[in-house]
């Protein structure tokens, strides 16, 4: 408990150091300020923080004060208008009030206001002469006596002002409410009323007394450069206090993600592939022995480019040479000892813009371009990939692939397990399996499933297999074995992020990516 | 891909071994399809495309019962010749010429075994010829017809039937209007000059193929006990496997199969114009077994290669040395890889052992990459939060709501087959998308400061398109890059841009030029900021940006210094239009930049 009431006393801020004691004596916050001699902002800024310490109670009154106006503080100098007009007419005879008013005691408009009160009150005749279209008052008995007696509207100006409301006695009130209604006279307004009051805490803190001595509260560059602080204390702050939030700049977590992925595959030797996301379909599938009546060519799975809608092949990429050769593997095989599918293959169909349907298009395109000597080589690449689907919650219509190929005379199937054991165990997948599936371009073609680690099902992040005869000698123009495979991205990141709806991913909500936690496997 | 309900008690008396739930269910992952469900009546099993064989309970029991090792080798298939003939005649339509066919006696049939016959037709139909694109299946009660059936070419305004579900007589040109399978399929036929017919001795017309078959002699129900089975099409290959799929079927289902003697017009067709049909007798292939060893990392002998292989199916001749016989319903088996391929799915994948090898390959980032990745950083660095949108966008958002005319219109890459009008365009820029978010983020903390480096693509311009279609130029492009040899290709050029957009009440040009001063700072290319005029922001208030480097070229003499200077124009900045702000419902003032990234690198190259 001491060490509590003392740690209170050592973090106490110098303007709490200054009205805290106050607060014994004082309570109003009228007077705090006077003693203080702070500013009211700073007492209440004060008096808040030993509030939020549970020093002190602030209490909060509203209290209804009268306040004189301008008309208000002179009629309590120089009378009530009325209270005028009433000894103007104290001879007790008719006067005609365009003229026969003593014009230095009061004025035209208040002469008006006087009839109508008076007449209220049953103190004046008025006399209409319709002829002359003059008004004529005179006193009647009533109005004889008041001459002698206090109206309660001048007994209420007579108070010091200002005064509250609820002190005034309640036959009054009527009075108050009609002095309200004229014109300046007075007004009442709403206080809030502010007292300070000490809990037993606050008692406490007190009684073991809060050193006077001055502390320093922020470190300024005055200080450092006098060397001042050397001879005070620093007040100690209380450090648990929340603080407002701020956010720095912050890269999108499918990017962090991406980097993540290419890190992976730098740092097992692979190269990174590019390339572009509108390809001929020569490249993305008639390159990797795709039959060209494959379903996959169809309209409703791959989105076709209405204009260009045809690419120029042959080019310096699709040489005659290369074109031939892949059109007589499709046809029947050629010199890859296979029988090929055995159909007529069509430079037109081959010619038709679409957006890559998967970067293995990049590996074909690499392949394409490898020399013998360049082996064994390892690329890899991330991009974005398209399929014509509605999106949904499990589907997208565009995102992201990790590609790679290992082209080595000595590469065989276990190589290929190993690699995506490798990457899936860098992804926090520990467990990895592979089941038989059919890919037109891949041999030992596998589906890559990964046991999710706390909901224990299987999840298919991918395809993998070797690359067959019929893609490799064309585009290599030799048949050495070519594992490859390519990974979904948007399924880790769901699950890592645990979204329920992959279009979280692209949604761009600026919250959500500056406060998702960092992408750290 | 296409999935089957099998029965399953149908498949497992097929399959000949009754396994357990769990096993049952890691075994047909194991062989390569993938299980949908399964319940004590049905089992529902995606089949991969390339094993149509198992697209019935008696192609895939006839698989299985193998694997798990109930039987071995080749499946027995026996035929005899029924002795009848279907002549293939040359008036067929030269888009249909070949026609297979044969005769299946004996069937018990009942509504499950007719579900089974139809389900298989139908599933052929849908991926071995590809929605009747490459060949049309057909099936018929043999009592109603009379022998010899001839397959010919017929005007379509000559004939007439009652197809299939109708009571009625109609022309070919009324069922390509009015019956379901001519609205579905009529379009494969419709432009022919001739269609073509299956006719039977008695002049009946049985069926037009592929569309529909005749009511009255074309249909089977339960009665039925003798079956005439065709198929035709463009592609005898296709069709001849889809015949041996079905005969194959029908005979594990207990029918007695019978060969009917194809007489072709056409002499270049089988021997001389003659062969039997279903012709069931095993392909033959070498199995290379220092191949399949190597691809797969084991060190198998050729008695464990071949009990593989006969797990799978295959039978192993005993007359030629290791040569592996594929049954006449295998249509996946082109190359030695396939053979592998099966050794491997016997072997079970889950049974490898799996190593990283110790090959030394140089890493390599994409330089352009780390250089985006290096931009990205300076942008984090001044507090921006990054965005990743979609490539495909709209024109709409792109040009119209940006405030931009027909001009810049054309030269947006346009999708042909969109499923909806909000994602029908790849982006030509940026900007349009990281308004689209300041839009969508109103609610959320400011300032909203966006960055945003991706790919956009634009159509070549024209002039440059007659210099691509000269096949000269092509020869003389001298570039390795790979993306400039892709747009050569498809007429679309890609870039990537650098979009930055600055969004809070006191936004302003002064913060956008500041930003990219520092950027262009950072990377020591001096720039000038010339005014321009863009319709998406202020009048006034909107720059080009050019930036210049300077070369020092020293010639050998090391005296004269030769300055090269190399100016590019590389972005847009300036103060968003409150009419573009408007289009997209932002409230806030927003001042932005777009930068050609590729440009920059290039330049930074040089």
């Amino acid at each position: 408990m001491t060490t509590d009431i003392k740690a209170i006393a050592d973090q106490l801020h110098p303007l709490e150091r200054k009205v805290f004691p106050l607060v014994e004596r004082f309570s109003k916050l009228d007077d705090l300020v006077t003693e203080s001699s702070l500013q009211q902002v700073e007492v209440l800024r004060a008096l808040q923080w030993l509030q939020n310490k549970k020093l002190v109670i602030l209490k909060e009154e509203v209290k209804e004060l009268a306040v004189l106006g301008e008309n208000g503080k002179k009629y309590k100098l120089n009378k009530l208008p009325e209270r005028r007009f009433l000894e103007a007419l104290a001879d007790g005879k008719e006067h005609d009030i365009q003229s026969g008013i003593n014009p230095v005691n009061i004025t035209k408009e208040e002469v008006n206001v006087s009839i109508g009160i008076l007449k209220v009150k049953n103190a004046i005749n008025v006399r209409k002469d319709a002829e002359k279209n003059i008004l004529f008052v005179q006193l009647t008995d009533i109005g004889k006596k008041l001459l002698k007696e206090k109206l309660t509207e001048e007994k209420i100006l007579e108070k010091d002002f200002p005064f509250e409301v609820k002190h005034l006695p309640k036959e009054d009130k009527n009075s108050l409410q009609y002095l309200v209604k004229r014109k300046g006279l007075l007004e009442i307004d709403l206080y809030k009323i502010r007292n300070a009051v000490l809990t037993d805490l606050g008692r406490n803190v007190l009684k073991a007394g809060i050193s006077n001595e001055e502390v320093i509260d922020r470190i300024s560059p005055d200080l450092l450069k006098t060397g001042s602080w050397k001879t005070k204390h620093f007040r100690a702050y209380n450090i648990k206090t929340s603080v407002s939030r701020v956010f720095g700049g912050r890269r999108h977590f499918m990017n962090e993600a991406i980097d993540y992925v290419k890190r992976i595959w730098l740092d097992l030797g692979f190269k990174e592939m590019k390339g572009n996301i509108v390809q001929p379909s020569f490249w993305n599938f008639d390159a990797l022995f795709t039959p060209q009546d494959h379903p996959a060519r169809e309209m409703q799975d791959t989105f076709f480019i209405k204009n260009p809608n045809l690419a120029y092949i042959p080019s310096k990429a699709a040489s005659k040479e290369l074109i031939k050769n892949i059109q007589e593997t499709h046809e029947y095989g050629r010199k890859t000892g296979s029988t090929g599918w055995r159909y007529d293959w069509n430079i037109e169909e081959a010619r038709k813009n679409v957006l890559r349907t998967h970067t293995t298009v990049l590996s074909a395109q690499t392949l394409a371009r490898l020399k013998e000597s360049d082996l064994p080589a390892k690329f890899f690449s991330v991009g974005t990939v398209f399929r014509n689907e509605t999106l949904d919650w499990k589907h997208l219509f565009e995102f992201h692939q990790t590609d790679c190929i290992v082209v080595d005379p000595n590469a065989n199937f276990k190589h290929l397990l190993g690699y995506l054991k490798d990457f899936f165990k860098n992804m926090g997948y520990d467990k990895v399996r592979f089941r038989p599936a059919y890919f037109p371009y891949t041999n030992c073609s596998t589906e890559v499933e990964v046991l999710h680690p706390i909901q224990k099902k299987w999840m298919e992040l991918g395809g993998a297999g070797i690359f067959r005869s019929e893609v490799v000698v064309p585009l290599l123009g030799k048949d050495i074995p070519v594992l490859a495979w390519g990974l979904g991205l948007e399924r880790i990141l769901m699950d890592y992020y645990e979204f329920n709806d992959l279009r979280d991913i692209y949604k761009n909500d600026l919250k959500l990516i500056r406060e998702s936690k960092l992408f750290l496997r | 891909m296409p999935t089957v309900t099998l029965n399953r008690q149908v498949f497992e008396k097929l399959a000949g071994k009754k396994l357990t739930e769990e096993k049952l269910k890691d075994r047909i992952a194991l062989i390569g399809t993938d299980l949908e469900s399964l319940n004590e009546k049905e089992i529902h099993v995606e089949v991969f495309p390339n094993r149509p064989d198992m697209l019935s309970e008696q192609g895939f029991g006839r698989a299985f019962k193998t694997f798990i090792g109930a039987a071995k080798g080749l499946h027995e298939f026996k035929s005899e010749s029924s002795g009848y003939k279907l002549f293939v005649e040359s008036s067929l339509p030269k888009e249909w010429p070949y026609a297979v066919a044969f005769i299946a006696r004996n069937l018990k049939l009942d509504a499950e075994k007719v579900r089974e016959i139809i389900q298989l037709q139908e599933k052929l139909g849908m991926t071995l010829t590809r929605k009747r694109k490459k060949g049309g299946l057909g099936l018929y009660p043999l009592e109603k017809i009379k022998f010899p059936v001839r397959f010919k070419g017929i005007e379509p305004k000559k004939i007439r039937f009652v197809p299939l579900g109708f009571s009625k007589e109609m022309g070919a040109l009324e069922i390509l209007e009015h019956h379901p399978k001519g609205k579905e399929y009529g379009h494969i036929c419709r432009d022919w000059d001739k269609f073509s017919v299956f006719v039977d001795d008695n002049n009946t017309i049985m069926s037009m193929p592929p569309l529909i078959n005749s009511d009255t002699v074309g249909k089977i129900d339960e009665s039925t006990t003798e079956l005439f089975v065709e198929g035709t099409g463009p592609d005898l290959n296709v069709i001849t496997y889809a015949i041996n799929i079905i005969a194959a079927s029908l005979y594990d289902m207990g029918a007695k199969i019978e060969t009917i003697e194809m007489m072709y017009d056409d002499k270049k067709v089988g021997k001389e114009g003659r062969f039997d049909v279903p012709d069931m007798a095993a392909r033959k292939m070498k199995i290379d077994y220092d191949y399949i060893n190597r691809m797969l990392g084991l060190s198998l002998g050729k008695k464990e290669v071949n009990g593989f292989l006969e797990q799978m199916g295959y039978g192993i001749d005993k007359a030629e040395n290791d040569v592996a016989l594929i049954a006449a319903y295998r249509a996946d088996i082109l190359h030695q890889a396939d053979l592998m391929e099966d050794v491997a799915i016997a072997y079970g994948y889950d049974n490898f052992t799996s190593e990283i090898p110790k090959v030394a390959t140089i890493a390599e980032e994409d330089a352009e990459d780390n250089f985006i990745r290096h931009v990205s950083d300076i942008f984090v660095g001044l507090g921006f939060t990054e965005a990743n949108t979609y490539h495909i966008s709209n024109k709409n958002e792109l040009i119209n709501k940006m405030n931009l005319s027909e001009k810049e219109d054309v030269q947006v890459v346009e999708l042909a087959n969109a499923l909806t009008e909000d994602y029908n365009s790849v982006r030509n820029w940026i900007l349009p998308n990281l308004l689209k978010i300041l839009s969508e983020n109103k609610h959320n903390e400011f300032p909203q400061n966006l960055f945003e480096i991706g790919v956009v693509a634009r159509k070549v311009n024209e002039k440059k398109e007659e210099e691509r279609e000269d096949k000269k130029l092509n020869a003389m492009i001298s570039t390795d890059n790979l993306s400039l040899l892709t747009s050569q290709e498809t007429g679309v050029e890609e870039f990537k841009r650098l979009g930055v957009a600055i969004c809070h009440n006191n936004a302003d040009f002064t913060q956008a030029k500041q930003v990219i001063e520092y950027l262009l700072k950072l990377l020591q290319l001096p720039n000038e900021i010339l005014p321009v005029e863009h319709p998406s922001f202020v009048p006034g208030r909107v720059g080009r940006v050019i930036v210049r480097k300077v070369n020092n070229k020293e010639d050998d003499g090391n005296e004269v210094e030769e300055r090269d200077n190399v100016e590019r124009k590389i972005a847009f900045i300036g103060e968003i239009h409150p009419k573009v702000l408007a289009n997209f419902g932002i409230e806030t003032p927003v001042v932005a930049f777009e930068l050609n990234v590729t440009e920059i690198f290039d330049l930074l190259k040089l």
